[in-house]
């Protein structure tokens, strides 16, 4: 018996105290945050953890859009490194897959990169990022990622789905975030 | 003190101390009080009529190959698993179908054998090693934990773990990583256990004609770089005193021998495990392990083992780290990598960006171009076109 209630506290124990998941009406729409501002699109939901604010329309696990906009110092605190107002976006880019493939929950050590190349995105000079990973159950997903650094931050948006059926279909709504993000 | 490699990747996949110890708690629980007697395996026969309990841990140990096949971490090399396979079959022929040797695409000094004969060498411990002889210490260790089921034996570490990875991943749907699921196997055993498996890989080894010095040189090839990284030592070798102790333990042992000497194979090793210091190298700057790189490049004894364009990732490591006077070092490096390796690209791509950002124009474009002469298909072909097109832009 006292097996059944472990199992049962388990789940709750565990997943915490994240944020509260939220729809994103007209009314919300319009984002603003510490650091930037961007257009959701509507009818996903939205939801902050510290610095990294994540949409999705069917669960993150589906289709994800990540906007982050960390401090230089916590820019790649996984691989202890950090990013600079100074750095080119081709350095940007190895150091975010140094950080991605560290990362070992997730699938990312499989990490494949299918295209890395320079963009503009708000007038500054980027790197955007296409990779392909595997999960251990051997679903793949795709990633998409732009970053660029301003004087004080690393911003960083992605977009995650799994390669089949997801990862096409909400494309568009990953580049009008992307071309909504106003720093500040 | 701060551990580097494999154990920061469990805490990456731990759910925090909270979860984590909740998870030992449960598995101290839903693990029970397994009573079965755990049998020493003697032949590859001894697996074929397996209780109930040594079934279910085959079939978790299968679950975990599977596991890291499907994420990916399996460095494919069908030459080099061959190689390893036979190792491993000439110092246990008796064993001969059950050992299943791969190689874990990581550049972490660790190794580990699972419940169903399953022998995972890291590839940078592989790629570390200096002859067959030292390989070998390795293998037969790994392939005597299989033959006392030692991960068995120790069910506090793996059976928990493995009861609670699944107990959680059911109920909860949360993945938790085949690092957790294997911490038993990976984060060594008990004390008993190692020195049972020292003894018993130490006379396979020798028993085959190795060098019997080879065995106290793996230790202290994980010694120097444990004391190099300020870090404790990997799992496979848990703590210091004990790992000195160890090698210690494996140089009385040689002593012993009645004769010095044996086989080390140190040029079939070098050809056999091919570029694989290359790649080395290559998941060191990747995993910005810069500490290695350093420590591995600047030891005037191992750098000959390494080709000419280390010194390329020498320099990128002097870059990652960033001390007083790295600049300049990181230079000299490229230089001396573009004098030994004039054919490797990368080192005209990092000179070119340092004159770059120095502002030296006509050196810069020069450099970038050379680069993409020798790698028209680089990845990052378009910054590096982009980087022409403003140094032209600004002359």
């Amino acid at each position: 018996m006292t097996r059944l209630w472990l199992l049962l506290l388990l789940p709750l124990l565990l997943s915490g105290c994240p944020g509260e998941w939220i729809r994103v009406d007209d009314s919300r729409r319009n984002h603003q945050a510490e650091r930037y501002t961007v257009s959701l699109p509507s009818g996903w939901v939205v939801r902050t953890i510290g610095d990294v604010l994540t949409v999705t329309r069917d669960g993150p696990n589906l289709q994800r859009v990540r906007i982050r906009a960390s401090l230089h110092e916590d820019a790649f605190d996984s691989i202890e490194r950090k990013s600079d107002k100074e750095m080119l976006p081709s350095e940007l880019a190895d150091l975010f897959i140094a950080a991605l493939k560290g990362e070992e929950s997730d699938g990312l050590p499989s990490l494949q990169v299918l295209s890395n190349e320079p963009v503009t995105v708000a007038g500054r000079d980027a790197f955007r990022l296409h990779a392909g990973y595997r999960l251990e159950s051997g679903l793949e997903y795709q990633l998409l990622a732009v970053g660029f650094v301003t004087e004080k931050y690393f911003y960083v948006v992605s977009y995650t789905a799994p390669r089949l059926l997801f990862f096409e279909r909400n494309k568009d709504e990953f580049e009008h975030i992307l071309g909504t993000l106003a720093p500040i | 003190m701060r551990r580097d490699g494999g154990d920061r990747r469990l805490h990456c996949a731990s759910p925090g101390r909270a979860g984590g110890v909740l998870i030992l708690a449960c598995a101290l629980l839903l693990g029970g009080c397994q009573s079965s007697a755990v049998r020493t395996l003697n032949h590859a026969d001894d697996t074929r009529q397996l209780s109930e309990y040594e079934s279910r841990r085959w079939y978790a140990a299968e679950e975990l190959d599977r596991h890291w096949r499907n994420k990916g971490l399996i460095y494919s090399d069908g030459a080099l698993g061959d190689y390893l396979q036979g190792i491993a079959v000439a110092l246990y022929p008796e064993f001969g179908g059950t050992l299943k040797l791969r190689v874990l695409d990581s550049p972490d000094l660790n190794a580990f054998a699972l419940p169903n004969g399953s022998v995972y060498l890291n590839l940078g411990l592989i790629a570390r090693m200096e002859n067959e002889a030292q390989l070998a210490t390795i293998v037969a260790h790994e392939v005597s934990h299989f033959k006392f089921q030692h991960s068995l034996k120790q069910r506090h570490a793996t059976e928990g773990a493995v009861v609670a990875g699944w107990a959680v991943t059911l109920l909860t749907g949360i993945p938790l990583s085949g690092q957790l699921l294997a911490l038993g196997a990976m984060s060594g055993y008990s004390q008993d256990a190692e020195r049972e498996a020292d003894r018993e890989g130490f006379a396979r080894m020798v028993a085959h004609g190795y060098d019997p010095g080879s065995a106290a040189a793996v230790f202290d090839i994980m010694r120097a770089e444990a004391e190099a990284l300020d870090s404790d030592e990997p799992w496979l070798y848990a703590s210091h005193p004990k790992l000195t102790e160890r090698m210690q333990t494996m140089q009385s042992l040689a002593v012993q021998q009645p004769s010095a000497g044996g086989r080390r194979e140190s040029a079939r090793f070098l050809r056999e495990t091919g570029d694989l210091r290359s790649v080395l190298l290559d998941r060191y700057l990747i995993g910005q392990k810069y500490k290695q790189l350093i420590h591995v490049l600047e030891n005037a004894e191992i750098r000959p083992r390494y080709p000419g364009h280390a010194d390329f990732y020498l320099g990128e490591a002097y870059r990652q780290r960033a001390e007083e006077g790295d600049g300049a070092r990181a230079l000299a490096a490229y230089h001396k990598a573009v004098g030994l390796a004039p054919d490797f690209a990368p080192s005209y791509r990092a000179l070119a960006l340092i004159r770059m950002q120095n502002d030296e124009r006509p050196e810069a474009r020069r450099l970038f171009k050379r680069y993409l002469e020798l790698a028209p298909e680089a990845i990052d072909r378009k910054y590096i076109e982009m980087y022409l097109q403003r140094i032209e832009g600004e002359s």
